[in-house]
Formats: C-alpha cells, sequence, structure tokens
C-alpha cells in the first residue's frame, strides 16, 4: 500500500508546480459552472420540472463535473507513449501492479486540479443554494459508498478500454468512444431524469449510469432508502465483473507485447 | 498566385498520404468522433425538448446552432489545427527555425507543411447529417438565397475559428509551457455559443458580439435563417456581417502572429 501511496504523492507534486494554469483553471471552471447556471435558469425558471428542481441541477453539476474530474485520465494514451518509447518495459518490471501504478497516479495527478476547480465552484453556488435540502445522514453515507464505488468504476472503464492499446498500434481515438458511451448512457452531460424512455431502460443495463448518475441520486434522496441497495449492488457487481475481464485481458496483452527498441 | 496554388496541392498530397498510412486507425478515428459528437447532439436535443423550447428556440433549432458552430470549426480546424498545435513542439524542438530560412515567409511555410488535417471529416459530416435532419424537422423550404447566405456564414465563422486557432499558437512564441490564458478565451469562453446568447446577461452579449465575436460564427447566421430575435437595441443588419467579421479577425489573428514572431528568441537546441 505504501508503495501506491508513493506514486501517488509524486504524481500529486509534480501537478502542483503548474500555479499560473490552475488560476485559469479555476475561471474555466467558474465560467463553466456560470453556463449551466444561465442555462438551467433559462429552462427550468423557478419551477421544477419532472420533480427537478433548480438547485438539483447545480447540485448535479458540481458532484458530476468533480468527479468527472478526479478520473479524468487517458489510460490508452499512456500505455501508448510507453510503448513508442520502451518505457513500458520497465513498468512492467515494477514490483507494483500496473493497474494500481496507474489508479494512483491518476488520483495524484487529478486531486488537485479537481479541488481547486470545485471548491470555488462551490462556494459561488451558495449564492444559488438557497432553496436546497441537504440529504440525511444515511443517504450522505449511501452516497459516500456509491460515489466511491462509482470512481472505482470509472476507473476500471477506462482502464479497460485502454489496454486495447496493446493490440493497436496508435489509439487516440478511444477516449472518443469513451466519452461517447459515458454521454449517452451514463447522464454525464444531461442526466437521466430528462432521458426519453428508450435510453432510460438501456441505461440500466449498462456500466455507465453507475459512476456518478447513482451517486447523485443518492445525495438529492431521489432514490429512497429501501431501494438504495439496488445501484450499489449493481455497481459493484460490474466492478467485480470487469476486474476478471481486465485481468484476464492483462494476461494476453503481456503476453502479447512486443516492444520497440526500448 | 500560381506558385501559392502548387505549393498548396503538393503539401496537400504528402499529409494525405501521411493519413492514410494507417488505414485502420483513420475509420476507427471518425467512428469514435461520431459518436463523441453524436452524443453530444444527442445530449442538446434531449434537453431542449425535455423542456420544448430554450430561450425561444426548439430542439431542432438549437442543434442547427451546435452544427454551425461544429461545422465551421471543422473547416477552420482542417487547415490550421496541425498548425496551431505543434507550434509549440517545432519551437521547443528548434524546428521552427528552419521556416525562417525558406523563402516563403514563415506563416505560409509553418501552415503548409503542418499539413492539412483530413480526421475533420468526421466533424464535417456529424454536423452536416445533423444539420440536414434539423432543417428536414423543421420543413424548411431552402431558397437560393438562403444557401448563399448559409455558405457564406459558414465561410466567415471559419475563419473566425482560424482566427482563434492562429491567435492561441501565437503564445508560443513567448512561452513553451502550457497555455492556460488561450485555452480560457478560446475553448471556455466557445461554450456560450452552444446555447442562443439571448438566454445570458446582455455583459456577455456584448463580449461575444464585439470583444471575442464568437456569436458571429453560428448565432447571429442561425438567427437570421430562423427568424429569432437578436439581443435587445443591436442593429438589425449584425446578422449579417458574419463573413465581414470573419475577414477581419483573420487578419487581425495574422497581425497578432506576425507580431509575436518579432518578439521570438530561439531556444536555441
Amino acid at each position: 500500500m505504501k508503495k501506491y501511496w508513493i506514486v501517488f504523492k509524486k504524481s500529486l507534486k509534480s501537478e502542483l508546480i503548474y500555479r499560473w494554469a490552475a488560476l485559469w483553471r479555476i475561471l474555466g471552471a467558474v465560467l463553466e459552472f456560470l453556463i449551466q447556471i444561465f442555462l438551467w435558469r433559462a429552462l427550468l425558471g423557478t419551477e421544477a420540472h419532472n420533480g427537478v428542481s433548480f438547485s438539483d441541477m447545480l447540485l448535479y453539476v458540481l458532484i458530476n463535473s468533480f468527479m468527472m474530474q478526479l478520473t479524468h485520465t487517458n489510460v490508452a494514451g499512456m500505455i501508448e507513449n510507453a510503448m513508442i518509447d520502451g518505457t513500458v518495459s520497465m513498468e512492467l518490471l515494477r514490483p507494483i501492479s500496473y493497474k494500481g501504478y496507474l489508479l494512483s497516479q491518476m488520483l495524484g495527478k487529478n486531486i488537485y486540479g479537481s479541488l481547486t476547480a470545485t471548491v470555488p465552484v462551490l462556494l459561488l453556488s451558495l449564492f444559488f443554494l438557497s432553496g436546497a435540502v441537504l440529504p440525511d445522514f444515511v443517504h450522505i453515507l449511501l452516497f459516500f459508498l456509491s460515489a466511491i464505488l462509482g470512481i472505482a468504476l470509472l476507473f476500471e472503464v477506462t482502464y479497460l478500454f485502454g489496454l486495447t492499446a496493446f493490440w493497436l498500434q496508435r489509439c487516440w481515438f478511444i477516449r472518443f468512444y469513451l466519452y461517447g458511451f459515458q454521454n449517452i448512457f451514463g447522464g454525464t452531460l444531461v442526466p437521466i431524469w430528462f432521458y426519453p424512455e428508450l435510453l432510460k431502460t438501456l441505461s440500466y443495463w449498462l456500466p455507465f449510469r453507475y459512476m456518478t448518475f447513482e451517486p447523485i441520486n443518492l445525495f438529492l434522496m431521489k432514490t429512497q432508502l429501501e431501494q438504495a441497495w439496488i445501484p450499489i449492488l449493481a455497481a459493484f457487481l460490474w466492478l467485480v465483473g470487469l476486474s476478471i475481464a481486465d485481468n484476464l485481458i492483462w494476461r494476453a496483452a503481456a503476453r502479447k507485447l512486443t516492444v520497440n527498441g526500448g | 498566385m500560381k506558385d501559392f496554388w502548387r505549393l498548396f496541392t503538393s503539401f496537400f498530397k504528402v499529409a494525405l498520404r501521411r493519413e492514410m498510412a494507417y488505414r485502420g486507425t483513420f475509420l476507427a478515428g471518425i467512428i469514435g468522433q461520431w459518436i463523441s459528437y453524436g452524443a453530444a447532439f444527442l445530449g442538446l436535443y434531449i434537453t431542449v425538448s425535455s423542456f420544448q423550447v430554450l430561450g425561444g428556440w426548439s430542439g431542432p433549432e438549437v442543434l442547427i446552432l451546435y452544427g454551425l458552430s461544429l461545422m465551421s470549426y471543422a473547416v477552420g480546424a482542417s487547415f490550421f489545427f496541425n498548425f496551431s498545435n505543434g507550434l509549440i513542439g517545432r519551437i521547443r524542438s528548434g524546428e521552427f527555425d528552419a521556416s525562417l530560412t525558406k523563402p516563403i515567409h514563415p506563416f505560409l511555410h509553418e501552415v503548409f507543411s503542418a499539413g492539412y488535417n483530413v480526421g475533420y471529416i468526421s466533424h464535417f459530416t456529424v454536423s452536416l447529417a445533423i444539420m440536414v435532419l434539423a432543417f428536414a424537422s423543421l420543413s424548411y423550404t431552402p431558397t437560393v438565397q438562403s444557401i448563399l447566405f448559409l455558405i457564406s456564414a459558414l465561410l466567415g465563422a471559419s475563419l473566425i475559428q482560424a482566427a482563434g486557432l492562429i491567435a492561441s499558437s501565437t503564445m508560443s512564441f513567448f512561452s513553451v509551457g502550457n497555455n492556460p490564458i488561450a485555452d480560457f478565451l478560446l475553448y471556455d469562453m466557445k461554450e456560450f455559443t452552444n446555447y442562443p446568447i439571448t438566454i445570458f446577461p446582455r455583459g456577455i452579449q456584448f463580449v461575444l458580439t464585439f470583444l471575442l465575436p464568437f456569436a458571429f460564427m453560428n448565432f447571429y447566421p442561425a438567427a437570421a435563417l430562423l427568424g429569432k430575435p437578436i439581443p435587445e437595441g443591436y442593429p438589425a443588419f449584425l446578422p449579417y456581417l458574419s463573413p465581414l467579421a470573419g475577414a477581419l479577425v483573420f487578419t487581425l489573428s495574422i497581425l497578432l502572429w506576425n507580431w509575436g514572431l518579432k518578439h521570438y528568441k530561439s531556444t536555441g537546441s
């Protein structure tokens, strides 16, 4: 565990250098949030639509963007680069699992950026959240459980998509598929509350909605306590199933790997 | 001028061959971008149609708005993305210095040798398909005038997109680090234009019209075509000025680039 903590800290430290970039990222995040505020003001006004209120939407945008930023990573690109310059053979020799290494690196790299981008937006949103109801204690606990599962699931799917880099020589396009599926089936762009029936039904059968959408539903208490076990169990089962799958794919990849020089 | 075309076509052929070397990747990339941009269109459509209207614009009308923006980006970026994105690397590695010794202007040499980016065919086709569908669902009857207007507006919009790419690359002459200011001005500010600008406060409408004229890319042309109101108090001929706005900011961006070039000091590698 200590090894992964070291990777996490190193990766975080290398991000802390870019102070100046952080300032502009904060401005960008604030601007993006303002756009969402104006958009949902124009759409919702002061009324609720399908049981969704303005403050629900703001909390949705906040939680969703924090979770997406925390897991923002291009595993396929990292593997591609490591294969081109040959460092992948070094990475395979490390006394640490490659998946765990990527996970700690991703969290270290993203935690600073997602916190600096979220905190100012959170402060700004306090002005608009006057009518919001905070969840009760049990819902908060369930939210954290489901959010941790969601983050793990997000990473798992990113990693699984990224592993295909071992078979494709160039793979800059993989992230487009990933983003597309996340946006269509995961409600990361538009909450699934507004989806037409067909898409809504489809989304239940894929892992994407359990990443950010179901945790948000728990935070907003839109999921009743009696039903809370369903999305949590589904996320857990997806996580187990995909871990088994990536393990098999990883073994095949390590066997297939040919390194160019290096 | 004849030399210009000869140079352009020979550089173009090289770029095309370079892309086509990885045919499978190229195809997989195009399909991936269809899915990813298709999702963006779908999301926008679901949002707006779930509420019927957004600031007086219906679902298909907002799709046209986003379609114009994406299509003009496809045209502008196919000529200027490689150039804009690659400049910083070429300066860092010292390759850029070779451009200074060529018998054509460094700007032209950079643009030509960076090459045409064929990949934007995916953005172009997806936005074209969505816009055709959207116009059809509005049962819009095109006239010769409206088609000519649309084409001229698209040209102006593509020049605005190109100007953004050129201006952002200018920063590389001053710093070879990340470029967060340009990202903020070009990408974050452009997000406003995914929606009708009339839903935003007047200050933002002013900035998007007169300071960073992104609204000429899609909002004003679409408003003219679909008969939508423009911000109150703005002159009624504004929606027809896209080509002019495009030519203006394109020229300004090249002047800015040349000004940056004057301050360029080689990294010496």
